[in-house]
């Protein structure tokens, strides 16, 4: 576990930094396209809830959706 | 928690629904009639859920309005699981072969959320019942839109109370605190009751979301869980008929990204995912993702998405499902070992904007209807649950 935190933890640590200090602003006029509903993530939530759901019953993954929590289901 | 054992749904349970039913009726009536103007919203769904054994009706109500805007939104959420599942394995033997049985679990969930100019908090409480299975959750969120809004940090935590039951000669209400199996300092092949039967996680995650161009979205998460207590079934057995024992603590990983890219001319969008996750079970997996947006009339959608997902197996699987009596953990869960799966799904959504032209109809504005279908093919077969077909219906309506 610990072998693998470390690394993932610095790529993501890298990755935000590059992303933040090497982008440009896209100004708020130019932003129409992304006001569509198929470029906006929080209408997926209820249904990423029921994913997660599931996906916690048959696998041993973890994360993707958000914080979830509950009964387990299907244990 | 889903066990091969028959309970019914105590009395108390259906009047805490009908109760909750009642009072997101009434919420609704009272705000009716505002203009249709905010992010008031209501969600009805209908989730359904079929493996080899197991099948899952879940309607689900979500209600959520701002007072009187953004600075302070409330919302609550109820749904029922009704799930009709078959006794398997060594159950099965105990019970004179397969039977079906159908259990409820209700949940409810009440929301507060606050949006100060570039600040969003959030808060919720969760509670969940069914028979042998209680879970209160309480989470917070914090998030800061930075550079002209492109960006957006974000921090959740959330800390969940569980507690687990195991029903005793199959008769509902008559259930005892279910405690792992550890080993008795006296002798490591008896295995006698553990402390507690409380299961306590603490899950944390950040994110960050990214306007990257006038058509493109990024983001990145990195979420922990640390779960501490039972976390095996507590009816379930390995195949000599020792009872399950896994290990009191559980801490895993995940990081996961996404992105959106829209292609204006041809009305469609991208969208890749990918998520790995670890735990000191020895588990890593995969789950890359891609799915297709494509706006076929102005009102009418359509997203098709392919998921791969795979995992190694836990380090206390066995592949013959065999354990001795001095093996410290045993587990005969299907998601403990190594498998793969594909899961293809359609979804459709239609918009009643274009109805919402006349003063009859103008409520309509801003809702829409929505169906999905997925289905997970798993061709492996030690993976005991199987194949799985999952579907949603659902209606949204502004207020």
């Amino acid at each position: 576990m610990e072998r693998t935190v470390g690394p993932l933890l610095r790529a993501c640590v890298c990755t935000t930094l590059l992303g933040s200090a090497g982008c440009a602003i896209t100004p708020p006029s130019q932003r129409g396209l992304l006001a569509q509903p198929e470029m906006d993530p929080a209408l997926d939530l209820e249904e990423e809830t029921f994913h997660s759901h599931i996906e916690a019953a048959r696998e041993a993954g973890f994360g993707g959706h958000g914080i979830q929590g509950g009964g387990c289901g299907c244990g | 928690m889903i066990a091969p054992l028959q309970r019914s749904l105590p009395l108390p349970h259906t009047r805490l629904a009908a109760a909750a039913a009642l009072l997101l009726a009434a919420l609704f009536v009272v705000w009716w009639p505002s203009p249709v103007d905010a992010d008031d919203r209501i969600l009805i769904r209908g989730n359904y859920y079929r493996e080899r054994s197991t099948r899952v009706l879940q309607p689900y109500i979500s209600f959520s309005k701002d007072l009187p805007d953004e600075r302070l939104t409330i919302g609550a959420d109820y749904l029922m699981d009704v799930i009709s599942s078959a006794s398997i394995g060594a159950a099965a033997l105990q019970l004179g072969g397969d039977k079906v049985f159908t259990e409820m679990r209700h949940e409810a969930v009440l929301r507060v959320a606050s949006r100060l100019r570039e600040w969003s908090l959030g808060s919720f409480f969760r509670y969940s019942t069914e028979t042998d299975y209680e879970s209160r959750s309480v989470g917070l969120s914090l998030a800061r839109e930075l550079r002209q809004k492109t960006i957006t940090l974000g921090a959740n935590y959330a800390y969940t109370h569980d507690r687990a039951f195991r029903i005793l000669a199959n008769v509902p209400g008559v259930r005892i605190p279910w405690k792992s199996k550890v080993p008795s300092e006296d002798d490591p092949t008896d295995f006698v009751d553990g402390p507690t039967n409380v299961l306590q996680v603490h899950n944390a995650s950040l994110g960050y979301n990214h306007v990257l161009t006038r058509t493109l979205l990024a983001s990145l998460q990195v979420e922990g869980s640390h779960a501490r207590g039972p976390q095996e079934n507590p009816y379930r057995r390995v195949r000599n008929g020792m009872e399950e024992v896994h290990p009191l603590l559980r801490r895993r990983l995940a990081v996961s990204g996404s992105a959106r890219y829209a292609i204006p001319k041809a009305r469609l969008a991208l969208e890749p995912r990918y998520r790995f996750s670890a735990d000191d079970w020895g588990v890593r997996t995969h789950a890359p993702q891609l799915r297709l947006h494509a706006r076929v009339l102005p009102e009418l959608s359509l997203r098709a998405r392919y998921r791969y997902y795979i995992q190694n197996a836990a380090e206390f699987w066995s592949p013959t499902g065999d354990y001795a009596a001095t093996d410290r953990y045993r587990t005969a869960d299907p998601k403990m070992g190594a498998f793969d799966s594909h899961t293809v799904g359609l979804q459709i959504t239609y918009r009643f904007d274009r109805l919402a032209t006349s003063p009859s109809t103008r409520w309509l504005r801003g809702s829409w209807i929505q169906a999905t279908y997925d289905h997970v093919f798993v061709d492996r077969d030690e993976y005991r649950f199987g194949n799985a077909r999952i579907g949603s219906l659902a209606l949204s309506l502004p207020f």
